[in-house]
Formats: C-alpha cells, structure tokens, sequence
C-alpha cells in the first residue's frame, strides 16, 4: 500500500512538473456558433496580434515577438485606457487553436491560462470555444468568474454579428 | 512640326509600354474615416486574402501565392454563389497600400484595376481610400460606375462599423 501510495504521489509531481504555469482553480468557458467556415472565422481572431479587429473592448495590440510563436507578447490597449500584457503560450494554425496567459492585467484574477479555437461543425459552421481556468484576486470566484465571462461574451458577440448574413 | 508630333507619338507608345494594363476609361473612388489607428486597421483590410471577413458580399476568399507578393490570386465566392478571381499587383505594407486587377469575374466590367489606401488622420483615426479605372462591358459607364461604388460603400461601411467606439 505504502509503495501505491508513493506511486502515485510520484505520477501526481511528473504531471505538476509538465505544467509550466499554475493552474487556476476557477475554470471557465464560452462558446457559440458562427454562420461561416472556421478557415474565414480564424482570419478574424486567429491572429495573436489582432484582438484589437474583433473585441469591442479593446482598441489596439501591439506586439513583441512573433504572433505565431510562443513567448511573443502583446499588450493591449482597452477602451478605458487600461492595459493587459498577455503572452502566447501555444499556437496551432492547422488546429485554429492559440493558447495565452496573462502577465499584467487590472482585472481581479492571477493564474490565467486561456485558449481561443475555431473548429467545424457538422454543418460547416464553426464552433468558437474560449475558455480559461484562472484564481480570484481580493474578490469573490463569483465576481472573477464574471469579469471573465463579460470579457468572453463581448468578444464571441463581435465575432458573431460579423459573419451574419446581411439582410 | 512633324518632329513635334513624332515625339508625341514616341512618348505616347512609351507610356503604353510602361503600363501593364490598359486604364480604363472610368475611375470611382471613395473614402471614409475610421475611428482607430491606422496599424489596427491595416490589420483587418491588410490581407489580401481577408476580404470575406470585411467585405459582407464576400463568404470566401481563397489564396494562391503569398497574401503580401505580387502575383498572388485569391478568389472570392460571394452570398449568391458568383466568384471573383484577382491578382494582386502592387502590395506595400509600409505605405498601408495595396493594389489588384480583376483577371474574372460576373461584374459587367473590363480593365479593372484597384488601389485601397489607408493614411493617418491622427493617432486614433485613419483615412481609408478605395478607388479604381475601368471600362464598362455591356451596361453603360454610369450603370458600371454605380456597380462598383455601390461594392466599394458597402465594404467600408463595413469597415466603419467594426471600429466605431461602442
């Protein structure tokens, strides 16, 4: 029993050791479907460098790096002035898929790793995920989790109403 | 006076072969002002092969070659079904400029060649320029005319709206 134990608290510390940042404890994620296929939806908002075509909140990103590679930097600029620093952790083309983390943020959480992707659906739409898993910072998880939530929600709103059909 | 019209018509056939294509006799041009700056819109109406994500007309554009080298093609399926094919023809990314030329199309059109330009008002705000020459192909020059400007509004309207301070 003594050497299951051991066992397992051995597996438990490789796994721990392969993160490279800590994992939040809140998880979260949004996602919707959009009228067009992931290939156009992925020139939209696949582009590391470019949250400032497709969030309404945020009015410009700059970069330091490459935006297809990880470690590039981007420090966006929101509509009240704010700055986010965030920094590319993965980046999949072939997949529609980039995953960031965040290294100054004026919002009430720390730890937080998100994942944007685009993948098809049945129908030839595409299914936009976000999500993250991040901690609360002096707030309640509820009110992080919102933060986080209205963030996701204005951005897959902008995307959305972008590809609707004109009337 | 014969040398003076010999040279006239020597320079006229060096311009001719200086052009690769043929100007077309009609030209539309249009231009708004975006509310951001003009790097931030650069991205968007940058990529030659992002015309289906500004362009409401435009499902699908579909690259061949390099998006920023001369003689990339892309070809776009527009809502009813029709496809564009173009070839890009100037392409420079420091000026915030690119042009192109229509090599098929369904648009009762010839000779079509187009330049879109955007240029700093300030910090925060950018002038974006679509123009072209053309001749008609069956319609006359104002129904052409109208045709194009008519695409022209509509994509930077489009362009507009994505930038508008909520």
């Amino acid at each position: 029993m003594n050497s299951s134990i051991l066992k397992i608290a051995a597996a438990s510390l490789i796994v721990a050791a392969s993160h490279c940042h800590a994992e939040g404890a809140i998880s979260f994620s949004r996602d919707i479907t959009i009228d067009r296929s992931p290939a156009t939806v992925w020139k939209y908002v696949g582009d590391f460098n470019a949250v400032d075509l497709w969030h309404p909140a945020v009015r410009n990103s700059t970069l330091k790096g490459n935006s297809t590679k990880p470690g590039a930097i981007r420090t966006l600029k929101l509509a009240d002035g704010s700055e986010l620093v965030e920094k590319l952790l993965a980046y999949n083309a072939a997949k529609g898929s980039y995953t960031y983390t965040t290294l100054k943020s004026p919002f009430p959480i720390k730890n937080y790793v998100s994942t944007i992707s685009v993948s098809p659906t049945a129908d030839g739409k595409t299914l936009m995920t976000w999500s993250a898993t991040f901690d609360a910072v002096g707030v309640d998880e509820d009110i992080a989790t919102e933060w986080v939530g209205v963030a996701f929600d204005g951005g897959l709103g902008k995307v959305s109403a972008n590809f609707e059909k004109p009337q | 006076m014969k040398t003076l019209a010999l040279k006239v018509t020597v320079a006229s056939l060096l311009l001719a072969t200086g052009s690769c294509f043929a100007a077309g006799a009609l030209s539309v041009s249009r231009e708004v002002t975006v509310d951001n700056s003009q790097a931030t819109v650069w991205k968007l109406v940058g990529n030659f092969n992002a015309l289906d994500v500004w362009h409401p007309a435009v499902i699908k554009s579909e690259l061949k070659g390099s998006a920023t080298k001369v003689g990339a093609r892309r070809l776009l399926t527009l809502g009813d079904g029709a496809t564009i094919l173009e070839s890009l023809l100037t392409y420079n990314a420091a000026k915030t400029t690119y042009s192109y030329s229509i090599v098929k199309s369904p648009l009762p059109i010839a000779n079509y060649k187009a330049t879109i330009t955007l240029t700093p008002v300030d910090e925060t705000h950018t002038l974006m320029q679509w123009s072209s020459t053309f001749d008609a192909n069956g319609v006359s020059d104002e129904q052409a005319s109208t045709i194009i400007g008519g695409i022209y509004d509509a994509g930077m309207a489009k362009v507009v709206a994505n930038f508008k301070k909520q």
